[in-house]
């Protein structure tokens, strides 16, 4: 077995031993058949050999220079590899996502809470759909009032109807503007998802990893894929799993708007965007959710974690943005961009450039939570 | 070649030292036991092979190819883990095709061979069935099959007939033998006489240290040692002046001969039972080298015997 060639032209021991600085000398305990100069030792000498504090520390483990390209016992070839293999971690990322996906809507939990979230969508939109009858008819009235006719044109009466029912919802005078630009049914729905689509994940996924580190199962699939394509393989299943249980609610807000003669169908656009914006939210609570559960690697101790920082980040945030606390502590009022409901109102921005750079912060946080969690479960033990 | 080289194995969990410079060598396509007592770090040494566990100190090589990675050696080493539970709604053949397909298994392949260990395991019938649904030596079959999956060329099972009938566990060692040669299979239990007819090569961990290795038949001393079992004690003085390469030693029933003679043993045998013959002692018994039980207790006994439980290395004693 040939040692492999550094870039300084001496040979480096393929056993990868030690440090650069250890070369393929007669001082390297592996010694390499055939190689001129090098005593061929024992077994025994060579797995008695002593070596000093410094040269056993943590290289040990990390792969520097790669083997070359060899036969196993089985035919199988043992390929040089001194990149990632990019195609096969897409591959096995994509396996583990879609038995994530998969092994989730096996389980009853996560089945029952999609189809509470599903029912809560429908009979919520229908709740909003009564409310929006009611504000037509209080606006109807007026209107025949002040116009003294009895036959008001229906889009004028839902002109005058819906900024009643959005003053109740948003205080910003220029967002109230901007979401009558929205379709009714999808600014319900929109709103609705923001609002619970942390819970959702919390219930649906928090934790998730955890258990799975817990269990062990992940000792099963760990000498099959690389750490980063089983966390983040695990965290898209999740991901598709969101997407998943926010179309189902988008959809059935779509049809309880059509059975209530609500429906058009840019409404499944508006749905289908307002949908995108809730999962881009809830990507946000993933992330950290799951950096949390990589990081605590106990199902129990990372339930209860989520559950605190769900807390924590409204309560944060809620403070952070107070006026009372702004005025005492000025600087405190920058750290509420740390907090995914800071980037909620900003996501319903019709300029695109807000509503993007917001989706890109709350992708950002959520990227930032789960790298931090993976730089601990990297290290760790399995 | 071999198929593993550990050297210098440090793990610490705290302050509670699990492996304190382990070093061993693993012959390609051998069965080795790895034998130990209760907390001796034989799951550490299968978690720090498997990659599963980072090493405080010491370096590991798989095949010549450095320690673990997934990108190398998936579907290449397998570990069959002693206390863990696969995915709880996915059916047994589900789990297997997934692992198959994640180990670099064509999806025909793997669904294939889903199939063919499930068989192979007796659990064709429930294969259909969740990990909740089943028994525990179920769950171990189920681990054992998925070890095996893929053909790997490197196979820890830690305790794998652990819970299980004897009837299956038999079955089992046969499917592992059946592996000799094509892989390497590394066998922690404490089962010690399945070990002695299974493997061909030890190691005996003791407080993280690897205190004995080398092949079974060194272990058990089968070259050099021959157990007889006697009706009536022989007569020792005459039988040591007509064989002067042995000594004896009497424990009845068992008259034990060590021979230093370079001689082969079956010569050396025909010699000491011409002389036992001779002396009309009845022979009820004759067996190589000593059980891998009381080889292993003796071991105990001389470790406890030096207080410290410092025990002098055998270092690598592989043949």
């Amino acid at each position: 077995m040939p040692g492999v060639r550094s870039a300084a032209g001496g040979r480096f021991c393929p056993f990868r031993c030690v440090d650069v600085a250890r070369r393929l000398t007669a001082e390297c305990p592996h010694e390499l058949p055939g190689t001129p100069g090098l005593v061929e030792r024992s077994p025994v000498e060579r797995g008695l050999v002593e070596r000093s504090p410094v040269e056993r520390s943590p290289v040990e483990r990390g792969p520097v220079e790669r083997g070359p390209v060899e036969r196993g016992p089985a035919g199988r070839a043992v390929a040089r590899r001194s990149r990632v293999d990019v195609s096969g971690r897409w591959k096995k990322l994509g396996l583990v996502a879609r038995f994530e996906l998969g092994e989730a809507l096996r389980s009853r939990l996560v089945v029952v809470v999609l189809c509470l979230y599903g029912a809560g969508a429908g009979i919520g939109a229908f709740g909003f759909v009564m409310a929006l009858d009611a504000a037509e008819h209080a606006a109807r009235t007026t209107l025949e009032g002040n116009m003294n006719a009895h036959d008001v044109p229906p889009e004028l009466v839902r002109k005058e109807a819906l900024p009643r029912l959005i003053q109740s919802l948003v205080d910003d005078r220029e967002l109230q503007k901007e979401l009558l630009e929205i379709d009714p049914l999808a600014l319900f729905y929109g709103f609705a998802a923001l609002h619970l689509v942390a819970a959702l994940v919390l219930v649906t996924s928090g934790g998730t990893h955890a258990t799975d580190l817990g269990r062990g199962a992940t000792r099963f699939v760990l000498t099959r894929c690389d750490r980063l394509s089983w966390a983040l393989g695990k965290t898209l299943g999740q991901a598709a799993l969101l997407a998943l249980g926010l179309s189902v609610g988008a959809l059935v807000t779509a049809a309880v708007g059509l059975w209530q003669s609500r429906f058009d169908p840019t409404t499944l656009l508006w749905l289908a965007r307002a949908s995108s914006r809730a999962l881009v939210y809830g990507l946000a609570y993933l992330g950290i959710f799951v950096g949390l559960g990589l990081g605590l690697r106990s199902a129990a101790r990372s339930r209860a974690a989520c559950v605190l920082a769900l807390f924590g980040l409204w309560l944060g945030h809620l403070l952070c943005s107070a006026h009372w606390v702004a005025e005492r502590v000025p600087l405190v009022t920058g750290l509420r961009w740390l907090f995914p409901g800071e980037y909620q109102d900003l996501l319903w921005s019709p300029s695109w450039l807000v509503s993007s750079a917001a989706a890109l912060a709350l992708l950002g946080l959520g990227a930032l939570a789960f790298a931090g969690g993976y730089a601990s479960f990297r290290r760790s033990d399995a | 070649m071999s198929s593993i080289v550990a050297r210098a194995l440090v793990k610490r969990y705290g302050g509670v030292l699990a492996l304190d410079e382990l070093s061993f060598e693993v012959p390609r396509g051998s069965i080795c036991a790895v034998i130990g007592p209760n907390g001796c770090g034989k799951t550490t040494t299968f978690g720090l092979l498997a990659g599963l566990l980072a090493a405080d100190a010491g370096q590991i090589d798989l095949f010549g190819e450095g320690p673990f990675d997934a990108a190398r050696h998936a579907g290449r080493v397998s570990l069959m883990p002693q206390d863990a539970l696969p995915s709880p709604h996915a059916t047994l053949r589900q789990s297997l095709r997934y692992y198959g397909e994640l180990q670099g298994l064509e999806r025909a392949r793997a669904w294939r061979e889903a199939d063919r260990w499930l068989e192979q395991v007796r659990l064709a019938e429930r294969a259909d069935a969740r990990q909740s649904q089943l028994s525990h030596g179920m769950r171990r079959r189920f681990s054992v099959a998925q070890a095996l999956l893929g053909e790997p060329e490197l196979i820890l099972l830690d305790e794998p007939t652990a819970g299980v009938d004897p009837e299956l566990a038999a079955e089992l060692r046969a499917l592992f033998r059946a592996q000799s040669g094509r892989a390497t299979l590394l066998i922690s239990s404490h089962v010690l006489s399945e070990l002695e007819e299974l493997c061909d090569h030890a190691i005996v961990i003791e407080k993280g240290r690897a205190v004995r290795q080398g092949s079974m038949q060194s272990l058990l001393q089968a070259d050099t040692l021959v157990r007889v079992t006697l009706s009536a004690p022989a007569d020792l003085a005459r039988l040591a002046a007509q064989l002067p390469g042995a000594r004896f030693e009497w424990q009845p029933p068992e008259l034990r001969v060590r021979w230093s003679d370079a001689a082969p043993l079956e010569q050396l045998n025909a010699r000491l039972l011409g002389a036992l013959l001779e002396q009309g002692v009845g022979i009820l018994a004759l067996a190589a080298g000593q059980s891998l039980e009381a080889s292993y207790l003796a071991e105990r006994r001389a470790a406890l015997g030096q207080g410290d439980g410092s025990i002098s290395r055998g270092g690598s004693g592989a043949r």
